[in-house]
């Protein structure tokens, strides 16, 4: 690892120590070790391929990993499962289809809050996410699949809001809509941590959009970590080709 | 005796039914529910056929008997096989162009019960549920077959034990060729196939129609042997115990087929010194019962398949050093004019997906005899431009030259025999193949996958898979993993299974290689021997195109690079040159 | 053809088609959710019908209390299936394959089991009447309107089968519970990260699926017998309507069904009924051929 190292305490919200995972006999990262402070927006960047995807599902607990441990909010979740990791508070939206095309949007602010279970907090943040975003308010019956690409990015990040995620995680959130929309999304994005003091997770390979909000950031290339340092070192770096 | 024969008799058509099913189902990997079914219509083809034509109008209500065509018992056992051959051609025809598992269960599944609703009600042929009686028997000479008299019964079985022996002989023979296979292959990597330029369609439609022609065959001996059957006797009930038997005795391996059908068939007798009229019962809960314990502990079945492999004559040949395998493979001649044109020739391709530009209008060049790398950043097309070059996708516009031959709009099968064969980025190899014969079906212009080689050029054939494995053997040692020949390539090392993939695409013979992420999810560590893989390859004097999208090995491994943004080339240079030019680095890295 | 007899047949095919629908629902909900070829759905179907013949002699139950049996048994061996049969699989990632391997061997084995339990011979659902006797439960009566003949029993399939039809439908498009079982089939990745346990989806399908097949076999048992193989020709049907109609579109399925029902009523005119197995096996061949995905059903992306 190069660049500045920052020192690790305790009092993070997320650790991750050693990892090591893939699927079956493919190995897509290896003793990736990286943390996130509560309030803190940490970006993964790497290039396509470089098991970004692969980390925040092990975070999330969607995939066994091979070795190493995961502590989040003070416990760690190594043998939990993804319906229990949202449960206790992270929330995980994939760079894919991160919407269901075949519901409306309020269909899908609904099954955002499939864990939760008091009806009254569900249609409060539902009311808070539509006025975030307006235009789900005035498309709340219409099916999500017939958004632009930037609202389904939208309805996504209102669809993880409705958890009140202590860490939210976003798979690539710069996929497939336009750099204005991406320079939004991602001003969005910052307010929201601001805001409610939550931790944000962003995997990307825009490192200019994700440079521009996060307080730190980490190069993952080819399953290894290659680099740690903070978001001001990683704003004034002007060569960023040989860690892709 | 005659109680005996008749067990025996029993047995060995179960048997038989359950090695050519696993030929469809063991090695080729389709499920057919129809096995019963197709041999009551061998059965009574071959009753129908074989009958006595019908005379005299007042005996026919006489006799109780039916009536038939009169042909001799060996023309109407052929007709018998050549019927139910035909019969699944026709059911696996949607199935093979839909190439999905589910269908062909249904299908065949419906086909069964369909088939033995009809073989009650079709009273014309089958004579409706009471059946048909008085079929001949075989006669050879003064001897009869039938298990209709004690010594006779004897005969049939000892009849029946040959041809037994005969249809695993045949099976045994077409699933350990060339042609077997391309049959593995179809099972665990469909796709594959086309990427080295062998059609799937005709091993898959040959193999329903020889799995179903063994078993008409077997149905016309069976009608032959018993002189009155009914279509009770072709239930799905069978059709279930046959594939139970391929299951338990474990897929892709006839010895297991062998043990499983004694099992199975064994059963029979002795619950009915048991529980007496309720074996059939009984015998039906055990074999469902260890279909459904065998699928939780043992999926594999009782003896795996390549559990012989290591006793195969392995013909030790003295290992290969890379260099000698590389001077070996150097000989294999170009099969286009040197130095004509440029290796590839891409020209204003282009592509969209229901309105979505993937690819642009993309024009580049790769130089013959180079690494050439496609970069670029997320959605620049690569992989779409890929798929275009190969013919997955037909392009909406522009040319693909190979050596300066317009191959734009061909298939995957004649674009790959033209010279272009590509790898895949999840390696698709096939875990329970050896390495070897992974490569091996790669070698083109194989004798021995036409059936009509196999069976009328015995020797020939055996001369050139003498040579295909020596091809293999030669790329196996090119990347040194030739001492690995004889393994599973499931237990092999992720790192060590992409080298398989790479040295099957060596062993096409094609003159260009697209490679599709060679170096992703390999574990740090055995990176370096897959890019010196690559690297060999061009050694070799083959043209290498790939994508990888980790630009720290493109620099090592690449000799050129073609930067792309949204399906247009931006850029084409050495990758230094392409990685100081700043409006690349803000394109791939945002701005 | 006459008029009349066009009418006849057509309310012969509607009464047929609807109960291929309610097959098309039970076999539907469980494949377009799980993927899994559930062949061994057979056995809820057979169960019902057992164990309402059963308890009705044993326990001197009514008619209705008989098929509450009956529709619990079915509930419960369908569970079973899924739990220790498809889980340990699932969990361990095993091919679709293997699970239907599963899926045949219970499919072989429960029926032979039935007939070692209880015989082959078939069963009446009988019922003690007031007077102590054994009695058949049911004797339909038979309405003539007009030229047209139709059964009390016909109509209360029709309504029940169609009742079903759209309580399913709107199960799994209205409800809470139903949008979780879109979600996970449609899209299983947003499925987990939206925190929808796809375990506690599949129980309660399985358990609609069986439900629905259990009410199959009340039918055939109520109109004509049980026995221990009454099960696998009508749930084959409702394989054949759900890739007919279109896989994933419920309601493209109980059109299918319909579709097929009628189909092989008119075709019994130049067929004979017999082959009505034959018309329905040749429209899903010919279905297959030109539109693999299904005459309701979108085609895959």
């Amino acid at each position: 690892m190069d660049g500045t190292s920052v020192n690790s305490s305790d009092g993070n919200l997320l650790e991750v120590n050693d990892v090591t995972a893939g699927y079956s006999k493919r190995r897509v990262i290896t003793g990736v070790s990286m943390n996130v402070k509560p309030g803190e927006i940490v970006g993964v960047l790497g290039h396509n391929g470089a098991g970004k995807t692969t980390l925040l599902k092990c975070i999330f607990r969607m995939l066994s990993i091979e070795s190493g441990d995961i502590v989040f909010d003070g416990a760690s979740i190594t043998k939990s499962s993804s319906v229990k990791t949202v449960a206790s508070g992270m929330s995980f939206t994939p760079s894919e289809r991160p919407i269901f095309r075949d519901l409306t949007v309020e269909q899908n602010l609904e099954l955002g809050a499939h864990s939760v279970r008091d009806r009254q907090a569900i249609k409060d943040r539902m009311g808070e996410v539509m006025e975030l975003f307006p235009i789900l308010g005035e498309r709340r019956t219409q099916l999500a699949g017939r958004f632009s690409g930037g609202q389904q990015r939208q309805l996504s990040v209102g669809m993880a809001l409705m958890v009140q995620p202590k860490l939210m995680m976003l798979d690539e959130p710069s996929l497939g809509i336009s750099p204005t929309v991406v320079t939004k999304t991602f001003a969005t994005i910052r307010e929201l941590a601001a805001e409610k003091g939550m931790s944000v997770l962003i995997v990307e390979q825009n490192v200019k959009a994700m440079t521009t909000i996060a307080d730190r950031v980490y190069v993952l290339r080819h399953g290894e970590m290659v680099l740690e340092e903070s978001g001001d070192a990683a704003r004034e770096r002007s060569e960023w080709w040989h860690l892709f | 005796m005659a109680y005996y024969g008749q067990i025996a008799i029993n047995i060995l058509i179960l048997l038989s039914l359950s090695v050519s099913l696993n030929l469809l189902l063991g090695y080729a990997g389709r499920v057919s529910m129809a096995q019963s079914i197709l041999f009551g219509v061998g059965a009574f083809t071959a009753a129908r056929l074989v009958l006595p034509q019908l005379t005299d109008k007042y005996n026919a209500n006489v006799s109780g008997v039916g009536y038939g065509m009169g042909w001799p018992w060996w023309a109407a056992l052929l007709g018998a096989i050549v019927v139910t051959f035909i019969a699944a051609l026709v059911i696996s025809l949607p199935a093979v162009r839909q190439v999905k598992g589910e269908y062909l269960i249904l299908l065949t599944l419906a086909f069964q019960l369909g088939g033995q609703q009809v073989m009650t009600v079709w009273e014309a042929v089958t004579g409706g549920p009471f059946g048909v009686a008085g079929i001949p028997a075989i006669k050879i000479g003064s001897m009869s077959f039938s298990t209709v008299k004690a010594d006779s019964t004897v005969r049939f079985a000892i009849l029946m034990l040959i041809v037994t022996v005969i249809v695993i002989a045949v099976c045994w023979g077409i699933g350990e060729s060339p042609f077997g296979r391309l049959l593995k292959t179809l099972r665990e990597q469909e796709s594959v196939l086309p990427s080295v330029g062998k059609s799937p369609i005709r091993p898959e439609l040959l193999t329903f129609g020889i799995t179903a022609g063994i078993a008409g065959g077997i149905g016309a001996l069976f009608a032959f042997s018993q002189g009155a059957m009914t279509p009770v006797n072709f239930g799905l009930d069978l059709s279930i115990l046959i594939v139970s038997v391929v299951v338990l005795g474990g897929v892709g391996n006839i010895f297991g087929t062998i043990v499983g059908a004694i099992i199975l068939g064994g059963l029979d007798p002795i619950l009915s010194n048991t529980v007496g009229a309720d074996a059939i019962p009984w015998r039906a809960v055990i074999y469902g019962g260890a279909l459904v314990v065998m699928m939780m502990v043992r999926p594999q079945g009782l003896i795996p398949e390549g559990a012989f492999r290591r006793f195969k004559k392995g013909k030790t040949t003295e290992e290969m050093t890379p260099a000698e395998a590389m001077e070996s493979l150097s000989r294999v001649s170009a099969t286009h004019e040197v130095g004509s044109a440029p290796a590839l020739e891409v020209e204003g391709l282009k592509k969209s997906f229901g309105g979505l530009v993937a690819v642009g209008g993309a024009s580049f060049t790769i130089a013959e005899g180079k690494i050439t790398a496609l970069i670029g950043p997320n959605g620049a097309g690569k992989t779409t431009i890929f798929n275009m070059i190969t013919g997955t996708f037909k392009p909406d516009e522009g040319t693909v030259k190979l050596f300066g031959q317009d191959i734009t709009g061909l298939s995957v099968v004649d674009i790959a025999n033209k010279g272009i064969a590509r790898s895949f980025q999840d390696v698709r190899i096939c875990e329970q193949m050896t390495v070897l014969d992974n490569v091996a079906v790669a070698v083109p212009k194989q004798a021995g996958e036409g059936l009509t080689n196999l069976v009328f050029r015995p020797l020939k054939t055996r001369k050139v898979e003498r040579a295909t494995r020596e091809r293999a053997l030669e790329c196996l040692a090119l990347f040194g993993i030739s001492d690995k020949a004889n393994d599973l390539v499931g237990e092999l090392s992720y790192g060590d299974q992409k080298l398989v993939a790479i040295a099957r695409l060596l062993a096409t013979d094609a003159d260009v290689l697209l490679l599709d992420e060679p170096t992703s999810g390999v574990d740090p560590a055995n990176v370096e021997g897959v890019m010196q893989g690559v690297r060999r390859l061009r050694d070799l004097g083959r043209t290498v195109c790939l994508v990888e999208h980790s630009v720290h090995f493109v620099q090592q491994l690449a000799d050129r690079a073609v930067f792309l943004d949204q399906g247009i080339v931006l850029a084409e240079g050495t990758v230094d040159e392409l990685i100081n030019q700043q409006e690349l680095a803000d394109l791939y890295f945002g701005s | 053809m006459n008029f009349e007899l066009l009418a006849q047949l057509t309310i012969t095919g509607i009464v047929l088609g609807s109960f291929y629908a309610l097959m098309g629902m039970s076999f539907g909900i469980v494949y377009q959710t799980s993927k899994i070829f559930h062949l061994a759905n057979a056995i809820p179907f057979a169960a019902a019908g057992f164990a309402a013949v059963w308890s009705a002699e044993t326990f001197h139950l009514p008619m209705f209390g008989a098929f509450i049996v009956g529709l619990v048994a079915a509930v419960i061996v369908g569970l079973l299936i899924l739990v220790l049969g498809y889980f340990p699989l699932i969990n361990r990632n095993a091919t679709l394959l293997s699970l239907f391997l599963v899926s045949l061997g219970v499919t072989v084995a429960f029926p032979n089991l039935l007939q070692i339990v209880f015989g082959t011979q078939n069963k009446t659902l009988q019922v003690y009447g007031a007077d102590g006797t054994l009695n058949r439960a049911f004797e339909t009566q038979v309405y003539n309107v007009g030229f047209l003949t139709i059964t009390q029993l016909d109509i209360v399939k029709i309504i029940v089968c169609w009742l079903v039809v759209l309580c399913v439908v709107l199960f799994v498009n209205k409800t809470r519970f139903g949008r979780s079982i879109t979600a996970l089939r449609t899209n299983p990745t947003m499925a987990a990260a939206v925190g929808i346990n796809s375990k506690v989806v599949y129980i309660v399908v399985f358990a609609i699926g069986s439900l629905i097949a259990g009410m199959g076999g009340l039918f055939v048992t109520t109109e004509f017998v049980a026995y221990p193989t009454m099960a696998l020709q009508w749930t084959l049907i409702g394989f054949i309507a759900v890739f007919f109609g279109g896989i994933g579109s419920l309601p493209g399925t109980a059109l299918g069904g319909l579709l097929l029902g009628l189909l092989s009523s008119w075709s019994s005119v130049w067929l004979g009924v017999q082959f009505a197995p034959v018309v329905v096996f040749g429209a899903l061949f010919i279905i297959l051929l030109v539109r693999p995905q299904g005459l309701f059903g979108k085609a895959a992306a």
